[in-house]
């Protein structure tokens, strides 16, 4: 058996062991077996006499109803500076200027508060939770149930969520929100909106408050597809860049020429001000276009596939820092992802080192940093320190199986006795009965 | 008067009263007295063992939930009957491997009804990944299609549950001689059919790209880039 096999073989295993457990089927089963079990008594019971079965019948739906209903409210732990610690409902939770802070709720979601990020929970019930954002940003990934009901509330905004990942960082002063959204889709309402504004996946929103108030008008409120953010941003950039875009190519100095398509703007609360808004989406910027013609084209490459065409594609028109700079948490750890699979580690590491410092709680970038260094680098040592650092500061991740076993796997392969100990008891405390729980007990018990 | 359940012997009470059983003895005689939180702590115990065979076996699949349900019934209406309380863990194995065998026969009797193709039956769509990884993965399960049951069950046990070669005999109930003859034929079909599949052939042929990588595979790659 070659390592190719192998290599193919550990890659399908992992893709159906992750999407058993992202599918999170023990609650599932434990229901369904309950019922079961209901159905069994009360088939018990139909030996009786008819009205003792109708009596039971009625006793067990009515316990069914209870068991299925019963409320069990959510809990959380913060990870942080003082890790792994139950947190309380309206407490106080601040990020340090060093340092993210993780809230994992007993439903399996995750709200990260980057550095310096101030917020508190501000209610726990059994279909979910919300979350007051005082000062700063959040990252939130809430995992989808029925009957979901979490909300994250900005001063007057709130966002209402079901099952989604997105950011939020709301600036108090200027009451301005910006919501971008990764995954799934939420509704905003906030000061002055008549109506809720829905957004999905890849669009972003951006409101103020405080700009409506002083105007007396109602709130201008634009939701923006990934294109257009991407764009904007390179046109006015907010966040430092570290290189300078390239020259245009001529393909690009002749699509300058062309107005950029009018569906860039997907929608807006009213109209007052719309030519002001599409002329600046509309500004023949070199970098800007350029970015968002090659963001355009990798993308569709690699939703069919064509990793090396993707990347290519991804690195023909744009500057690869500057697009890892200015794109969202999702497509920088994918123009990750797509870099190390074209076997270009160098740029993967680009993409996932800057995810990991611009969006903390991105976890497949850590991910990532492990695999590149394991599978490309056989930098062992490296590898197990990102696969180690994945299963601290994300226990719950959607990766945390593969990185538990890799990280066992790198200490094994650097040599590293005390080291690969430590990850093999890690390894029995998140999987006794995992594929490598045998050997991780013989490690332990050396 | 009947003992208090965390007084009753075997049973301990940990954080916020919940009964757990230490070791699988324990457990086995609380199911023998038709404890119903043993039956919880049962699936809760052995639940990502099952779910990592059936997921296995049946790759992404919308019906893993079905098969994980009904090896657990399997168990609750057997469990009487297993007198050795330290070969439940093999019995599990063993009753989530022929019901997943019996899942996997099923459709393949009505595919054959149907006169369908595996790639003509409509896919169930199921999260999962996406891009290269979901094309192999696919592949992978088309292949395993056309091995004969008893050696798919042993090549998924073996190869993408990852269980020792004597967990597999144990779960399959046949000798070790009997396990390695089914996985040497089993992996020379496969990676004879896995030719037919482009996403196959190329990860055996060059590597993976989702893992190992070779020197040949990164420069063809950098040289693609370059050329592009």
């Amino acid at each position: 058996m070659n390592n190719n096999f192998e290599s193919l073989m550990r890659d399908v295993a992992r893709a159906v062991q992750g999407d058993a457990r992202r599918r999170q089927l023990l609650p599932e089963i434990q229901t369904r077996l309950a019922a079961l079990d209901e159905q069994s008594r009360q088939s018990q019971r139909a030996h009786g006499t008819w009205r003792l079965s109708l009596l039971g019948a009625a006793a067990c739906a009515a316990g069914i109803a209870f068991f299925v209903s019963r409320p069990t409210p959510l809990s959380y732990a913060v990870d942080g500076a003082g890790a792994g610690r139950a947190g309380a409902v309206g407490e106080r939770l601040v990020a340090s200027s060093s340092a993210p802070l993780s809230l994992r709720f007993s439903d399996g979601s995750q709200v990260t508060l980057p550095a310096q990020a101030e917020a508190h929970v501000d209610a726990l019930d059994a279909q979910g939770a919300t979350v007051a954002l005082e000062e700063g940003a959040v990252d939130v990934a809430v995992v989808h149930r029925a009957h979901t009901r979490w909300s994250i509330r900005a001063g007057r905004y709130v966002i209402r969520v079901t099952g989604t990942k997105f950011s939020a960082a709301w600036d108090r002063r200027t009451d301005a929100l910006t919501v971008t959204m990764r995954e799934g889709s939420v509704e905003v309402t906030g000061p002055g909106m008549k109506a809720p504004a829905r957004v999905v996946g890849g669009q972003r929103l951006r409101t103020n408050g405080a700009t409506a108030d002083h105007a007396g008008d109602p709130p201008e409120v634009i939701v923006e597809d990934a294109t257009t953010v991407a764009a904007r941003e390179v046109a006015a950039p907010q966040l430092p860049v570290e290189a300078e875009p390239a020259a245009p190519s001529e393909e690009v100095a002749a699509a300058l020429e062309a107005p950029a398509p009018a569906d860039k703007v997907v929608s807006r609360t009213r109209d007052r001000g719309s030519d002001r808004r599409a002329s600046r989406v509309r500004r023949p910027v070199a970098a800007q276009t350029r970015l968002a013609m090659a963001d355009a084209e990798w993308r569709g490459l690699e939703s069919r596939g064509r990793l090396k065409e993707a990347l290519a594609a991804a690195l023909r028109d744009a500057d690869w820092n500057q697009s890892c700079q200015q794109l969202g948490s999702e497509d920088v750890v994918k123009l990750g992802d797509i870099a190390r699979v074209a076997g270009r580690p160098d740029l993967a590491e680009v993409a996932y080192r800057r995810a990991v410092q611009r969006f903390p709680g991105a976890d497949r970038a850590y991910y990532g940093i492990g695999k590149v260094a394991f599978d490309q680098r056989k930098d062992y040592a490296g590898a197990g320190n990102a696969f180690e650092t994945y299963v601290q500061r994300f226990p719950r991740g959607p990766l945390v199986h593969q990185a538990v076993g890799l990280w066992l796997e790198s200490r094994e392969k650097a040599g590293d006795n005390a080291g690969a100990r430590h990850a093999a008891a890690a390894y029995l405390r998140f999987f006794p009965d995992g594929p490598k729980a045998t050997e991780a007990r013989g490690i332990v018990s050396h | 008067m009947a003992l208090p359940r965390e007084m009753r012997p075997g049973a301990h009470t940990l954080n916020g009263g919940a009964v757990v059983y230490n070791d699988d003895t324990e457990l086995v005689a609380a199911l023998h007295r038709g404890d119903r939180i043993a039956r919880t702590v049962l699936v809760q115990r052995y639940e990502p063992l099952v779910e990592r065979l059936v997921a296995g076996a049946l790759g992404i699949d919308s019906e893993i939930s079905d098969v994980i349900q009904d090896v657990f019934v399997g168990v609750f209406e057997g469990i009487r009957g297993l007198k050795d309380a330290s070969a439940l863990r093999s019995w599990i194995a063993t009753l989530a491997v022929f019901t997943a065998r019996g899942r996997i026969r099923r459709r393949r009797r009505w595919r054959w009804i149907r006169f369908l193709a595996p790639e003509d039956v409509p896919e169930v769509p199921v999260s999962g990944p996406q891009g290269e990884t979901h094309e192999a993965v696919r592949a992978t399960y088309r292949v395993l299609d056309m091995l004969p049951d008893d050696e798919r069950m042993a090549f998924s046990l073996r190869f993408i549950s990852e269980m020792q070669l004597t967990e597999v005999a144990e779960a399959c109930r046949v000798s070790l001689a009997t396990v390695k003859r089914r996985l040497a034929r089993a992996e020379k079909r496969f990676v004879e059919a896995a030719k037919e599949h482009p996403s196959l052939r190329e990860r055996l042929t060059h590597g993976g790209r989702w893992g190992v990588q070779e020197e040949q595979e990164e420069n063809e790659a950098e040289n693609e880039v370059g050329e592009s």
